[in-house]
């Protein structure tokens, strides 16, 4: 039996049809969460002329590895943990480097040109300071701020727990905190 | 200044507008210097990269190019796993040192007669000695040696599914 996609499917649902077969459900899926990704990528580390590429390749080992996914974490995070994966692979292939294309917009967006000011600078020190962070550390913060993932969510996308994941967080945030002081 | 954990919890939800601040928290946020700067902290890392362009049509184009190509063949001849190599490499140095703990019970390094020339070369101390006393050392030297039974290399055959399972774990992790 062919599963079709609703109108507004969930992950799971999407997961189940591209499973049966709709190609359309795979594009919905990557119309979801590549955004997400991108950005997740981005204040990982990665070089932005490498976005496109990842996150393709994050799809593609998705896909290929459905399986794999049995729904017990969101699809959101196991994307994370592949994209996770790919960038540490890319990491150790150049030496353990991490490429930081900062640019004007990759910052906060404000409509107040003062605090937008500020903002920016705290941010362009942010990203400095994530890169002096443990990648475990790294990665949690940025799941729990920038993606706004419970604890929960980030240990099934990093396979941690949520207890370990919440100690991470805690020393990330007082790292970064000491750095911007 | 002193750390404070009064509000960090909530600050990722409300940062991404699951919950708001209460009255009371606002408050603490305006006089607390520790949360007025993780807030900041907070609201600069969830803006990162909030502008990120990805070319999510292009993606989903080359996933269905690349989904469609066939998976590569894979070789129809057999390659020896990498593990079972380095296990085979193991075994074979372990079986080397064990042949030479026993022959060389005492450490003693051993002067093989079929080459005296060797023997003189290792050992100058023989150097000194006659030959009746050389051929002394000679002959016990050769009681040595009949004494030791040769002892065959161990080979991946001869180690039971069970036992193979575990050298593969132990180099595999």
């Amino acid at each position: 039996m062919t599963v079709v996609a609703a109108d507004f499917p969930n992950d799971p649902e999407l997961v189940a049809a591209w499973r049966s077969g709709d190609e359309r459900a795979a594009d919905q899926l990557v119309r979801r969460h590549a955004p997400a990704l991108g950005r997740y990528l981005a204040a990982a580390g990665a070089a932005s002329a490498d976005l496109d590429d990842l996150i393709q390749d994050t799809f593609f080992r998705a896909f290929r590895g459905m399986e794999g996914w049995r729904g017990e974490g969101s699809f959101r995070g196991w994307l994370f943990r592949i994209a996770g994966n790919l960038l540490k692979d890319r990491f150790r292939a150049g030496k353990g480097r991490i490429f930081l294309a900062i640019e004007d917009h990759d910052l906060a967006n404000h409509t107040d040109p003062e605090a937008e000011l500020v903002a920016d600078e705290v941010g362009q020190q942010l990203l400095e300071g994530l890169t002096r962070l443990p990648r475990m550390q790294r990665e949690v913060f940025l799941l729990r701020v920038q993606q706004g993932l419970d604890y929960t969510e980030i240990a099934a996308a990093l396979g941690s727990s949520p207890g370990a994941a919440r100690v991470h967080y805690h020393h990330a945030v007082k790292r970064l905190k000491e750095w911007l002081s | 200044m002193i750390e404070c954990d009064a509000i960090q919890a909530r600050m990722p939800d409300v940062v991404h507008a699951r919950a708001s601040w209460t009255e009371a928290e606002r408050t603490h946020l305006v006089g607390c210097e520790s949360c007025a700067k993780e807030w900041r902290l907070v609201q600069s890392a969830a803006a990162l990269f909030r502008d990120t362009v990805v070319d999510i049509e292009a993606i989903a184009r080359r996933l269905r190019s690349r989904a469609a190509a066939p998976l590569p063949t894979p070789s129809l001849q057999r390659t020896p796993r990498r593990g079972a190599r380095l296990a085979l490499g193991i075994l074979a140095a372990a079986a080397s040192v064990l042949l030479l703990v026993k022959v060389l019970p005492n450490g003693v390094p051993a002067a093989r007669p079929s080459t005296p020339a060797t023997a003189v070369a290792v050992l100058p101390e023989l150097d000194g000695l006659n030959e009746t006393q050389l051929e002394k050392v000679l002959s016990e030297l050769t009681v040595v040696e009949e004494t030791v039974t040769p002892m065959r290399l161990p080979r991946l055959g001869d180690l039971s599914e069970a036992q193979l399972e575990q050298v593969l774990r132990d180099l595999e992790g």
